[in-house]
This record gives structure tokens, C-alpha cells and sequence, in this order.
């Protein structure tokens, strides 16, 4: 009789355990968590490297299996465990929201702006980062600063041609921006030869540096790090940041990157989503502020030489600012210029779409 | 066979290889760019240090290990299917008329073409996720074999190994067939007996092609969503970066793996099937 209650007992503690484990277990929602193997999106490669070092702010991520799988930790307790999803765009981490695939992501802002048009839940949670876009030309170049290169377009017998990666992309709005501010004429034409600049679409970020080696075009315009990796390939020399285009400080926070939760995910887990924009906006003021250590953390990450991470001017924006605001009001204009958007955004300003677009809640409780 | 025979045997497989390589050394010293295309020894280089990481995604033969068991899982699940699909349909006329309509609809499809459907199908589960496995090695091995990836090399591998398979039980002699059956054979008999062995030389054949189209369905496998390893994500990666040198090794290296799995298909044709050589 003894002996049968003590089996008794023992079956009862592991149930108990059994139950105890999997009520904590379903307690901790599973997220999947999309970026992209690039340097705008060094704050969450930091957070995932900094770990506990971050106990601090009051959330971090505590590794489950190196680059795979981590737990978001807030106050001493893990609130989700975050499955990392490395996407290879911006296009695509929006198409991987379409089809219920992310919870969390990290996205160029005009991928999510076109996903949110057809119709995709998701919404902009936080701004990630901005500016580190160059002008680069050939290492043997002449070519020294911007003026040089608005001289030598000007005496060009044909247009000078530029590369840029997507008609969609920061570089590319910008430096067009500029040219045409400068009063050269821009054109995407390559039968418009009464043109001083031809924008040539290189379709990918990863044809840029060989078009540029190949003499393909005689100067390059894009985001982080493919301005350092030309540099430091001994292939280019960036002459102007694109923050400093004139008219100045008009193309100072020009957005790029954000972070992105999807509807439901903010409907059903509202805690865990504003832990994760509170590590983000966090991070991104730890990495403003240790740029060589989160930049040699990012190439580690990513594989890129450490001197091409360091060399990374990016900024990381923890709140958005009216400098972003009006950027993204140009990105609408643009798109809708274009043609682009079809649907919930079509003919609209910034200011109409922000109920559509963002959700602002999680980033306004941040307290830095 | 005299020593002077051996060397001109050898000479003429290094021949055009070493060629090759004196005219690549010719071309990077003319362009002299690394990033248009890298040195000999610079590659070579690579090859040296197999075991070193490259760009933070792990050695040149962890990722190739890892393409390896894709391909082979892809490949695998291609071959149970098509092989006895094919038989049934190569023997049986009335399995032959019900299917193969609807098979050839798929059959000009580019693996490539399945990609969107197949990431709204399976997204990024993987191995792992199936069976339920959250950690440890066992997770870390299975993580890597994404549903999606198994299922673009499957596709590849599929209709080669099928269409084979389906020619190789269509050309069986009736007579043999028909002799049989005179002398009192059952179904069982013909299909173990003559049925296998005529059609295994063209069955042989399609598992061979199959193999080949799994390899080159590698690298759009690779680019889905969720890898961050294998060769074809190394060379894909390693584009982004400018490392072209990183580029060529990964493609030598798929070139040398998928060399190798042809090697031993042809050693099984010259061992097992040397009678298709008599009867021609």
C-alpha cells in the first residue's frame, strides 16, 4: 500500500511538472522575427550579440541557439522567444508578412509602404536608421567632391551615368533630388542625350560594386555598406555623403530602414511588441553612441571587414523625428508619382495615411 | 600499359584544366580588379583552408556539407516517388493515360517558378518545426533542411528520374515479357526478373540527370527566406560583399561535389549495365 502511494506521489510530481511546463511554455509566444543581413540593421544585431550586457535597460535577448533563436527577456523573465528569419530585402520580408510568415521585422520603409498599399496588416512600429548613402566613383577617378562632379557632368559630351539599385530606394530619391536642385538634368532615358546625368537601374545592391569595377557606369549611389565595401575592395572612393547634398540639411534623417509588426501580432501580444520597439530604440542610442563597437559587432555578424563597418556613417534614430516625417512625405509623393501605389495609399499625404501606416503607441511609451 | 602511355593519358586529361588556368592567370593579370576576377592562387587559397570560416558563414566544407544532405534530401524524396510512379506508369497503360496529362502540365515548369507558391505553402518551417524539435543539435541539423528547399530540388530531380523510368519499362521487349508469361511466370516474376533489370539502365540514366538538376536547383533553393548557410547562400552572400574569390570556390566546389555523385552513377553503368553494350 506503502509502496503504491509513492508511485502515486511520484506520477503526481511529474504531472504537476509536466502541467507547470506547459503552461509556462504556452505562456511565452513564439515570434518569428525578420531582418536582413546588412548594416541597417545593426542595432538588432547588436542586441542579439550584447545579450546580457543590455540586463540593464531592462530588456535584452538571451540566446537559445546562436543566430537562430533567442529569448526576449523584460525584467528578469523571458516574454517570447523570437525565431530569426534572415529575408535578403526589403520586397520580400513585406511579401513574408503577406503570407502570415513574420511577426516582427526590420524593412526598408517604401517595401512596407507598397506591402500596406496591397493590403498586407502590418504596421510601422519605430524608425531604425538613416543616412550612410554615398556617391561613389572609381578609385582612379579625377572625381574629388560633389562640385567636381556637377562640373564634370555639366562638360560631359554625353550624360554622365550613375548607377543606383531600386527607383525606389533613398540613393536614388536623393541624389536625383539634389542633381535637379544643382539645375543639371536628370534622366532615366539612355536615348535622351540632351541630359547631363543618366540614372541607370542596377536592380540589386549586389550588381553595384561589379557595374562600378566593369566601368559599366562611372559612379555608383547607395546605402551602408556598399559604399565602404567599394572602398575598401580598392574599387571606389565615395566623394559626398548624401546627407550633406545641397539644399543643406534638407536630406538630413531621410528615412530608410524601420521596424514593422504585423496586425496581428501587435492585437494579440501588445507587450511583447512594445518590449521589442523599447530594445530597439534603446539599442539604436547604444549604437549612436559606441559606433565602432557596434560596427565591428556587425561585421562580425555579417561577414564584413571590420574597417568597412567602422568606416559606416550610418544614424540610428530611436523616435522618429520631423526631418523623417517630411522624408517619407517625399517618398509617398514619389511613389505616387510613379504610379506605385494602387490601393490604400494611392493620392494620399503622410499625414492621411499614419492610421493605415503606423502605430505609434509602442515607440511614444519609450522612455530613453 | 608503358610508363610513357600512362604520362600521355594523364597529359590529356590535365591538358585543357591547365590551360584553363594558365589563360585565367593571363585574364586577372590583364584586368588586374580583383572584384571582376580574382587570381589562381587567390581561390586556390581557399582550397588550402577548407576548414577556415568565411565571411561569418562557417567553412567552405560545412556549407558544402550542408548543401550535400539538401540536395540528397530533395533528391531522395524525388527518387522514391518517380521510380515506382514511373514503373506503374511505363507498365500499366491505363495509369499511363490517367496520369500523364496532368504530370506533363507541371513538367516545363522552372523550379524557380514554384518559389512563390512554395514559401505561401510552407514559409519557413523547416525540419526542425515538423517534428517538433526547438533545441539543441538535433534542432540545429534539422533547422536546416527547410521544407521549401526540399521541395524546389524535389521538383528538379522528380521529372528526369520519372520521365526515365517511364521510357526505360515502356521499352522492355514484349517478347521478353511475352516468353515470360508463356512459361508461367507471375506478375511478381516479370517485374523482379525482366521488368527491373531491362528498364534499371534507363532508370540508372534518369537518377543520373535527376542528380545533376537537384545540384543546379541548389543555389534558388539557398535564396529562399530563413538560410543563412549552405554553398549556394555562400556564393549568393559572398556576391553581395564583392568577394568574388568566395564566388568561384563555392562554384568549383558545387562543380567538384556534383562531378563526384556523376563519377559513381557512371561507375554503377559501367559495373552493372555493361550488357546494354551486347545488345546494341
Amino acid at each position: 500500500m506503502m509502496k503504491n502511494s509513492k508511485w502515486a506521489l511520484l506520477i503526481l510530481f511529474f504531472a504537476a511538472l509536466f502541467l507547470v511546463h506547459t503552461a509556462w511554455a504556452a505562456e511565452i509566444p513564439n515570434l518569428k522575427v525578420g531582418y536582413i543581413f546588412t548594416t541597417h540593421h545593426t542595432p538588432f544585431m547588436v542586441a542579439l550579440q550584447k545579450g546580457e550586457a543590455f540586463k540593464s535597460m531592462g530588456v535584452y535577448l538571451r540566446p537559445v541557439v546562436a543566430k537562430d533563436k533567442y529569448e526576449l527577456v523584460s525584467n528578469g523573465k523571458p516574454i517570447a522567444t523570437l525565431q530569426l528569419i534572415v529575408a535578403k530585402s526589403g520586397a520580400e520580408t513585406a511579401s513574408l508578412f503577406a503570407r502570415n510568415q513574420l511577426d516582427l521585422a526590420m524593412a526598408s520603409v517604401t517595401a512596407i509602404m507598397a506591402g500596406v498599399d496591397k493590403g498586407t496588416p502590418m504596421k510601422i512600429l519605430s524608425p531604425l536608421q538613416t543616412e550612410g548613402m554615398g556617391l561613389v566613383v572609381p578609385k582612379d577617378s579625377q572625381l574629388k567632391d560633389w562640385n567636381a562632379f556637377l562640373a564634370h557632368a555639366k562638360k560631359a559630351k554625353k550624360p554622365v551615368k550613375v548607377g543606383y539599385h531600386s527607383p525606389t530606394s533613398a540613393p536614388k530619391i536623393v541624389l536625383e533630388g539634389a542633381l535637379k536642385s544643382s539645375g543639371i538634368r536628370v534622366t532615366e532615358d539612355p536615348t535622351n542625350m540632351s541630359a547631363q546625368v543618366l540614372l541607370v537601374d542596377l536592380k540589386e545592391t549586389t550588381n553595384m560594386i561589379p557595374a562600378l569595377a566593369s566601368k559599366q557606369v562611372e559612379a555608383i549611389v547607395g546605402p551602408s555598406p556598399f559604399p565602404e565595401v567599394a572602398v575598401s575592395r580598392g574599387v571606389g572612393k565615395i566623394i559626398v555623403d548624401l546627407r550633406d547634398l545641397p539644399p543643406k540639411g534638407y536630406w538630413h534623417d531621410f528615412p530608410c530602414c524601420v521596424t514593422v509588426a504585423s496586425e496581428q501580432t501587435i492585437a494579440k501580444h501588445p507587450d511583447v511588441v512594445q518590449k521589442f520597439v523599447e530594445l530597439i530604440a534603446k539599442t539604436n542610442a547604444w549604437c549612436n553612441k559606441h559606433r565602432i563597437e557596434a560596427g565591428t559587432l556587425t561585421a562580425e555578424w555579417i561577414g564584413l571587414p571590420a574597417d568597412t563597418a567602422k568606416a559606416s556613417k550610418l544614424v540610428f534614430l530611436p523616435k522618429f523625428t520631423k526631418s523623417w516625417m517630411h522624408g517619407a512625405d517625399k517618398y509617398m509623393t514619389i511613389l505616387n508619382s510613379m504610379g506605385n501605389f494602387t490601393s490604400r495609399l494611392k493620392g494620399k499625404t503622410i499625414n492621411e495615411v499614419k492610421p493605415v501606416l503606423f502605430d505609434l503607441r509602442f515607440i511614444d511609451k519609450v522612455k530613453l | 600499359m608503358g610508363f610513357q602511355s600512362i604520362l600521355v593519358r594523364i597529359g590529356a586529361y590535365l591538358l585543357i584544366p591547365v590551360l584553363f588556368l594558365v589563360l585565367w592567370g593571363a585574364i586577372d593579370r590583364q584586368l588586374d580588379n580583383e572584384v571582376i576576377l580574382p587570381g589562381v592562387g587567390q581561390v586556390a587559397a581557399l582550397f588550402l583552408q577548407p576548414t577556415e570560416s568565411l565571411i561569418a558563414m562557417g567553412s567552405l566544407v560545412t556549407n558544402v556539407v550542408i548543401s550535400l544532405v539538401r540536395v540528397l534530401a530533395g533528391y531522395l524524396l524525388a527518387v522514391c516517388l518517380a521510380i515506382p510512379l514511373g514503373i506503374l506508369m511505363g507498365y500499366y497503360g491505363t495509369v499511363y493515360r490517367l496520369l500523364n496529362g496532368f504530370l506533363a502540365l507541371f513538367r516545363p515548369i522552372p523550379p524557380l517558378a514554384w518559389v512563390p507558391l512554395v514559401l505561401a505553402w510552407f514559409g519557413v518551417a523547416s525540419l526542425a518545426s515538423m517534428f517538433g524539435v526547438e533545441e539543441g543539435k538535433a534542432y540545429l541539423y534539422l533547422n536546416n533542411l527547410k521544407l521549401s528547399m526540399i521541395f524546389i530540388i524535389f521538383i528538379g530531380a522528380f521529372y528526369p528520374v520519372l520521365t526515365s523510368a517511364i521510357h526505360g519499362v515502356m521499352g522492355v521487349r514484349s517478347t521478353l515479357l511475352d516468353s515470360a508469361r508463356v512459361l508461367g511466370a507471375g506478375e511478381w516474376d516479370i517485374f523482379r526478373k525482366i521488368l527491373l533489370p531491362a528498364a534499371a539502365p534507363s532508370i540508372v540514366n534518369g537518377m543520373r540527370i535527376g542528380l545533376g538538376v537537384a545540384w543546379m536547383c541548389l543555389v534558388s533553393a539557398e535564396m529562399l527566406p530563413g538560410s543563412i548557410s549552405g554553398v549556394g547562400y555562400l556564393i549568393t552572400h559572398a556576391y553581395t560583399l564583392a568577394r568574388t574569390d568566395i564566388v568561384i570556390a563555392g562554384m568549383i566546389s558545387i562543380g567538384i561535389v556534383g562531378a563526384v555523385l556523376d563519377l559513381f552513377f557512371r561507375l554503377i553503368e559501367d559495373r552493372k549495365f555493361v550488357w546494354t553494350r551486347l545488345t546494341r
